[in-house]
């Protein structure tokens, strides 16, 4: 069986597609209100080193998936639960993100809709994209990436005369402390979610530097959502913006130019459903890979279907309304930890200790040689 | 074949939630509301919402767009708004409306706070509806009022709120989400447009009449159009407009300049300690009624009237940030903001009595006006 594989730019727009995700919709955490944007890059230097930590996994193991890798760094047991612990995780991620948009998607656009006939039909999108393959996944990012860059950027020219710069206004008022609180929900999402990327892609990079694209995608999916949260603060206010459940699709709702240019929410915020469906496909993928793996089976896309119905169902359940839904992110930043920091960080100090000992292996038979 | 067959079928089902019509409602389906006026029955303690919506049937192409006004009760505004489907054969949409009229009587004892949490929740409402306050009984007058120059009296309220601060700078207007994010702001208190009715044997049309100045939640008083003007040379929001003086520096005002570019730099000066407010307002202006034919205009004859408008306008300033100070002691002007934006250290200090602080307030306003050509005629 060919082994399919993303290239560079490929992982590069599917991975800042990943990032900016459900952050699209659900905006970043604007507990310090009009010092979001600052919290938010405090974050983003904080979850900088992972970024090198995984490509640095990347440089030291490029043929090998994240699951080979854990199972020959743990032994065959230990190696079996942290895959069925990721699994888990991914297949989890999966349904809170679908639940994210069907509810993004009843509050905002439809909200006579029952949820279930929404998630059923984005679900079976994401089915049939992962289905599709690796390659079509990383060529249709290559192709919906730019049009939610489109958006973004239009929306910010659209509403300049609307922004008020002076709501920025004190910078860096707030203490160090729920500055820190505050970056540390971005951290953990959408940013340590890499991970399930890292699970889904690991080892089916075309590249010779498989490292650089985590890079370039670390920064794409920074600048745009840092531009989304400066949008959103100077369009709305602080407060207004901490009040809302929704702030982007609100922002994009005041934009008004003459008579013509107005009322675009409903056509413009769908586009960054689709940057939920690739977070949806990358979730479901690294999950059927995760059970074909702990099966020890070649071939993961007979689950992929299965899967995507049991996320669907799951998504019905994990909450039982949108109250429950945002704060379920207070818990969601203790529940991840493991998934996210401690199993990432173990595997990597494992594999830098085998990688020592490898070279150590080797370079006395170069010698020889 | 069957493949075919397959195929053109999975195409068809594939229409059906691409278009997006679970629930499709046509035009003829809705009934279009464009204004709101939020309303308190005395008796029941009801609210009484009443809806200004278009009425398509009279609607013709001639005559424009037709309006109705309905009116229901309710324990709850939303409740109200439901109440309204009883009087109806569609349900109201409210993704067009464009002006919530709120009663005097209900801004004054009402949390206004609770009246924009509602509308700010709601989906249908646009962020960007206007908020006004109305000085009559009750709101529902205005919207049963006689429109002027357009056919629906919301729509031409709105138009004239937004077109006010280029033309006559005689009231604020505020969306709702800016009117939301005000009141949930320290150091800032909440201005709405006040509409009053003017009648006129039975016919009665309404008018933009100064401002309703907040109080944390509640109402406490209104500013005249004039006053409103000085509010806005304050606040930084005039765009146009006239001031009228009187050439002679005193007497009866026989002068006017029309303002093209107004310009108000806000600082704040630390002052042993405490803030004082510093406003530099640099205006220009073309002169466009004078009331002297015979005398020349010379730089020197210029420059006099410049400095007699400036004098005035400044002494309009200060007079008016005087009476909001003594009279209402409500920031309104965002001095409160200001501070805080410009010198944090020191809103920290003053900001837990700003209420007391403001009262006591040093402002200090100095107008410059230019001047820049006499229209038409040289005079002379």
């Amino acid at each position: 069986m060919k082994k399919e594989k993303l290239t560079a730019r490929q992982t590069i727009t599917l991975l800042t597609m990943f990032f900016f995700g459900s952050t699209g919709v659900l905006g970043v955490n604007t507990d310090v209100g009009q010092d979001s944007w600052l919290a938010f890059l405090m974050a983003a230097a904080i979850a900088f080193p992972f970024m090198l930590m995984y490509s640095r996994l990347c440089r030291l193991y490029p043929d090998k998936s994240f699951f080979e890798l854990a199972e020959s760094l743990l032994g065959k047991v230990g190696g079996k639960i942290v895959v069925a612990l990721l699994t888990w995780y991914c297949l989890h991620l999966c349904s809170l993100v679908m639940r994210n948009f069907s509810e993004y998607i009843q509050v905002c656009t439809m909200p006579e809709t029952p949820q279930l006939p929404v998630m059923l039909f984005m679900m079976l999108g994401v089915v049939y994209l992962v289905k599709s393959g690796v390659e079509t996944m990383g060529k249709w990012s290559v192709l919906m990436l730019p049009l939610i860059v489109a958006v973004v950027i239009l929306t910010v020219l659209f509403a300049l005369n609307r922004m008020d710069f002076s709501r920025l206004l004190p910078i860096a008022r707030h203490d160090l402390g729920s500055m820190a609180n505050s970056a540390y929900y971005s951290v953990m999402f959408p940013y340590l979610e890499i991970i399930v990327f890292v699970c889904a892609f690991s080892g089916s990079s075309e590249t010779e530097k498989p490292y650089k694209p985590y890079i370039a995608a670390f920064f794409v999916a920074t600048a745009l959502m840092l531009t989304i949260t400066l949008r959103d603060t100077m369009i709305l206010g602080a407060h207004v913006l901490d009040a809302l459940n929704f702030p982007s699709y609100v922002a994009v709702k005041i934009i008004q130019i003459g008579e013509v240019i107005s009322r675009i929410e409903g056509s413009i915020s769908m586009n960054y459903i689709l940057s939920g469906i690739a977070k949806c496909s990358v979730c479901l993928l690294a999950a059927a890979k995760g059970i074909a793996y702990l099966f020890g089976l070649r071939e993961h896309k007979q689950f992929l279907f299965p899967l995507g119905l049991l996320v669907v169902a799951l998504s019905t359940i994990v909450f039982d309304n949108l109250i429950q839904m945002f704060e379920f992110i207070q818990v969601y930043n203790v529940y991840s930890v493991p998934f996210s920091i401690i199993i990432p960080v173990l595997i990597w100090i494992l594999a830098e200790f085998k990688h020592r000992k490898e070279s150590k292996a080797q370079t006395p038979a170069n010698t020889q040689a | 074949m069957i493949k075919k067959c397959v195929c053109a079928l999975l195409a068809l089902v594939c229409a059906l939630p691409l278009a997006g019509c679970w629930n499709y409602r046509g035009l003829d389906e809705m009934t279009i509301v464009v204004g709101i006026a939020v309303d308190k029955d005395d008796e029941s303690g009801e609210y009484e919402i009443s809806f200004e919506f278009v009425d398509l049937a009279k609607s013709t192409k001639d005559e424009g767009p037709k309006s109705k006004v309905i009116k229901s009760n309710g324990k709850t505004i939303f409740d109200a708004v439901r109440n309204a489907k009883k009087q109806v054969a569609n349900k109201l949409y409210m993704g067009h409306a464009q002006l919530i009229i709120i009663g005097e009587k209900v801004a004054l004892d009402e949390d206004i706070r609770a009246i924009l949490d509602f509308f700010m929740r709601d989906g249908e409402y646009r962020e960007t509806i206007h908020v006004s306050v109305s000085q009559e009984d009750s709101a529902a007058d205005i919207l049963d009022a006689e429109a002027t120059d357009l056919t629906i009296v919301s729509m031409e309220l709105v138009k004239i709120l937004e077109t006010d601060n280029k033309v006559t700078s005689s009231t604020a207007h505020r969306g709702l989400y800016e009117a939301y994010e005000i009141i949930k702001t320290d150091g800032t208190e909440l201005v709405l447009p006040a509409i009053r009715l003017i009648k006129e044997g039975n016919e009665s049309t309404c008018e933009v009449n100064g401002i309703a100045v907040f109080k944390e939640e509640k109402l406490v008083g209104y500013l005249s159009a004039e006053e409103s003007k000085y509010f806005l040379f304050a606040y930084d929001d005039v765009e146009g407009g006239v001031i009228t003086f009187p050439s002679s520096g005193e007497g009866e005002d026989d002068t006017t300049l029309e303002i093209t570019n107004s310009k108000t730099s806000r600082s704040v000066v630390n002052k042993d300690g405490k803030p004082s407010v510093s406003l530099k307002v640099e205006m220009e202006v073309f002169l466009n009624e004078y009331a002297k034919p015979d005398s020349k205009f010379t730089t020197d004859e210029i420059a006099k009237l410049e400095e007699i408008a400036a004098k005035k306008t400044g002494e309009g300033i200060s007079a008016l940030i005087k009476k909001v100070q003594s009279e209402y002691g409500s920031d309104i002007f965002c001095f409160g903001g200001l501070v805080n934006k410009s010198d944090y250290d020191m809103w920290e200090q003053v900001k837990d009595d700003w209420e007391s602080q403001f009262k006591q307030l040093e402002v200090q306003v100095e107008v410059k006006v230019n001047i820049l050509n006499t229209a038409y005629l040289i005079s002379k």
